[in-house]
């Protein structure tokens, strides 16, 4: 798509783990406030009506334009 | 005496800082012996509390904050708690941290080691930890970033000796602000193994539990369509195995249905409150934030707030109170002790501070607002209202706001007023405006939900939907409307999601006891003054010109009996004191159907209290308070004589 590395969180599938890439400065700093950083693993909990992702013991509800904006690396 | 001679001292002061929902104010509660509201959601604490205390002869005084993710602050709660770690200079910051989330907390650790305070960091949720099999070398920790790690439960006080032997730590952390990436795993590889807990239930127990939660969904559907079919109807579909009937087999399924109906919701918080098993937590909450699931466990969970505040706390207790104690035996002896007269005018008259504003207050809106602080409080501290910010999102989206506006809002059904403080978790000016907005227009609370509740009870299910349909209607209406036309953008929605907890008792004992504390000192007054004033009016003979005066729309526009003017003046002191005043004269037949149904639609959607008015004015300023003031009293008559217009155009009879 954009030719960046990975593939955006909104095309992982429910149940996925993946390994965080980047993250558009946009919301960066945000999800950095939930451990949420490049390197980090983390797993797709829901799509819908919000993506839910967990990533240690944290849950954190991302509505669809915020999970677009993260890069991912799919691990299983 | 003793204090003159010893040097006097300036307190220590300890500012707690951390993480959203990881159990600051609890451990404020401990330290200090001074309850704070406590719940689990992020964003219970709003603004700062401080407390002081003498702990081992030593002053302190000590600061609790709103929850913070990072130190560049995000919305207004946020940066509270940033300014004050840079304006006050503390003499210790004591991070609380849920230990369940190193990682993030040793990010925030980072970030404060900036600010050059002594530091202490509190591992809290000890508990949830050994149960979930983590454990955490505090040592090996504490060597690594240099300062004093103590692992806590801060409800039920363990670790807390340990908090106080730092509390006059003056070790810096040395992790100096540097970038967390490179430490961060390594510390977390040395202190601590995980694995993935055992189970405390058995299988069995949770699907008994889940079990119990379905049949009283079941009853609770069957009485619902039973009213809106009608019974006879409902049973023809049905068969006859649920039909009520005179055989012994009958009567004893008959009694066990009551017995699901009425006595499982409330018994249900007692079974939850017992010690369970973490699975059974995790299972539900994610039922709760799915949409297949969560629409169903939404409408259970409604209906037992309902059975609770609707039917013991409206019905049950309000009669047991008003009939029973206020008409049965108080005014009748009070009316015996004063002779008539003035004082006995005042007292017990049309307008009496006793017999109206007393009885409203105390027989009327109390019980109910009781009944829904502790069912209310049993929802807050589960964890389940994020999981509803999850599910309705999308619609929040559509008034621009989005989910996490959902929190004040529903936090505006227990109270307007507080709820309008929280409006400051929410990230955008906008999005504070338009949800202060839709709390003060339609969003009714605790006390007037429960007169409202005692008064639907009585009329149809369609009346019923009307009038619900019709604020729901304007709020979303409202809603659009403003976030069409005010500048501004509404913020991304990111929420974290607490794990679903098992309520602790006590605490919704204390929540709910400080919150009817709060109403008889704030609400309570504001019942009898508004008494008082009607009562000199009406002296004065001024009563007359101000319900002519109005008559026009009273009378005219939404036709209502007369008596409705002096009703809605009182509304104007608290809506919920009109919404009595409505409640007293449906019972006494004063009220047809249709006259229910438009003057309860303009007494939800006017302004709620004097209380509000002002923290509306704190929070938005002068000009914006009255700007809202004015639109709302506006267009909650303008709604209302549409309704009753549009009642009369299509000939419903209610």
């Amino acid at each position: 798509m954009t030719g960046e590395p990975g593939v955006s969180l909104t095309e992982l599938r429910t149940g996925d783990k993946a390994r965080l890439v980047s993250m558009n400065p946009e919301v960066e700093l945000r999800l950095f406030g939930f451990g949420l950083f490049p390197g980090i693993e983390i797993e797709l909990l829901q799509r819908f009506p919000s993506y839910i992702i967990r990533c240690e013991r944290t849950e954190v509800a991302l509505e669809t334009s915020v999970a677009s904006q993260v890069r991912v690396t799919v691990v299983r | 005496m003793l204090s003159l001679q010893t040097e006097r001292q300036v307190p220590r002061k300890v500012v707690l800082v951390g993480n959203p929902n990881v159990g600051k104010s609890a451990v404020f509660s401990r330290l200090t012996s001074r309850y704070v509201t406590i719940s689990n959601y992020p964003g219970t604490t709003v603004d700062l509390f401080r407390g002081r205390a003498r702990i081992q002869g030593r002053d302190y005084e000590f600061v609790d904050t709103p929850g913070i993710q990072a130190l560049h602050s995000q919305s207004e709660d946020e940066q509270v708690t940033s300014d004050v770690l840079r304006n006050e200079k503390p003499d210790l910051i004591l991070q609380v941290a849920d230990g369940k989330n190193l990682r993030r907390t040793l990010l925030l650790t980072a970030q404060l080691s900036k600010l050059k305070r002594p530091l202490v960091l509190a591992l809290n949720m000890k508990d949830e930890c050994d149960e979930r099999g983590i454990q955490i070398d505090a040592q090996a920790l504490s060597k690594r970033i240099g300062v004093p790690v103590v692992q806590t439960t801060a409800i039920t006080g363990d670790g807390f000796p340990e908090i106080v032997d730092h509390l006059d730590s003056k070790e810096f952390c040395s992790l100096n602000g540097h970038p967390p990436s490179e430490w961060v795993e390594e510390i977390l590889q040395a202190v601590r193994t995980e694995d993935e807990g055992e189970e405390r239930w058995t299988e069995t127990k949770t699907n008994l539990l889940s079990a119990a939660v379905v049949l009283g969904a079941l009853v609770h559907l069957e009485n619902y369509l039973g009213a809106w079919l009608g019974l006879p109807t409902l049973y023809g579909l049905l068969g006859n195995w649920l039909q009520p009937s005179e055989t012994l087999a009958g009567s004893a399924r008959e009694a066990v249905r009551l017995v699901i109906a009425y006595l499982l919701p409330v018994l249900l918080p007692f079974l939850f409150a017992l010690r369970s098993d973490s699975r059974f937590n995790e299972r539900f909450g994610i039922w709760a934030r799915k949409f297949s699931t969560g629409i169903p466990i939404l409408v259970v969970a409604l209906s037992v707030v309902y059975q609770m505040v609707g039917n013991l706390g409206a019905q049950i207790l309000v009669d047991i109170l008003e009939n029973g104690v206020f008409a049965g035996y108080l005014t009748p002896l009070l009316r015996a002790l004063v002779p008539a007269g003035l004082v006995h005018d005042f007292l017990l008259g049309e307008y009496g501070a006793i017999s109206v504003g007393l009885t409203y207050g105390i027989a009327i809106v109390l019980p109910v607002v009781a009944s829904f602080f502790i069912a209310f409080s049993f929802l807050e501290d589960s964890g389940y209202l994020p999981r509803l910010a999850v599910l309705s999102d999308r619609l929040f989206r559509l008034m621009g706001l989005n989910g996490k506006a959902f929190l004040p809002m529903i936090l505006g059904l227990g109270c307007v007023t507080m709820a309008t403080m929280t409006t400051r978790i929410l990230n955008s000016k906008k999005e504070r405006l338009i949800a202060t907005v839709l709390l003060a227009l339609g969003v009714p609370c605790s006390a007037q939900l429960g007169v409202i509740l005692g008064i639907i009870t009585g009329i149809s299910p369609l009346a019923t939907a009307i009038i619900f349909g019709t604020v729901l209607l304007q709020l979303f209406v409202v809603g659009l409307i403003f976030s069409r036309i005010l500048p501004g953008k509404r913020s991304d929605f990111v929420l974290e999601l607490p794990p679903i907890r098992y309520p602790h008792w006590k605490n919704i004992a204390q929540k709910t006891g400080l919150r009817v504390k709060w109403f008889l000192k704030e609400a309570l007054p504001l019942f009898v003054l508004g008494t008082v004033i009607l009562f000199v009016l009406d002296r004065l003979s001024l009563l007359g010109f101000l319900v002519a005066g109005v008559q026009p729309i009273v009378t005219g526009l939404l036709e209502l009996p007369s008596k409705t003017a002096t009703v809605f003046f009182l509304g104007f002191l608290r809506r919920d004191y009109g919404a009595a005043g409505l409640f007293d004269m449906a019972r006494n037949g004063l009220l047809t159907t249709q006259q229910i149904v438009v003057s309860l639609t303009v007494m939800t959607l006017f302004v709620p209290c004097i209380a509000n008015f002002f923290i509306v004015i704190r929070e938005q300023g002068l000009r914006n308070a009255f700007l809202i003031t004015a639109f709302i009293s506006g267009y909650a008559i303008a709604v209302g004589a549409l309704l009753n217009m549009a009642i009369n155009f299509v000939g419903l009879v209610l």
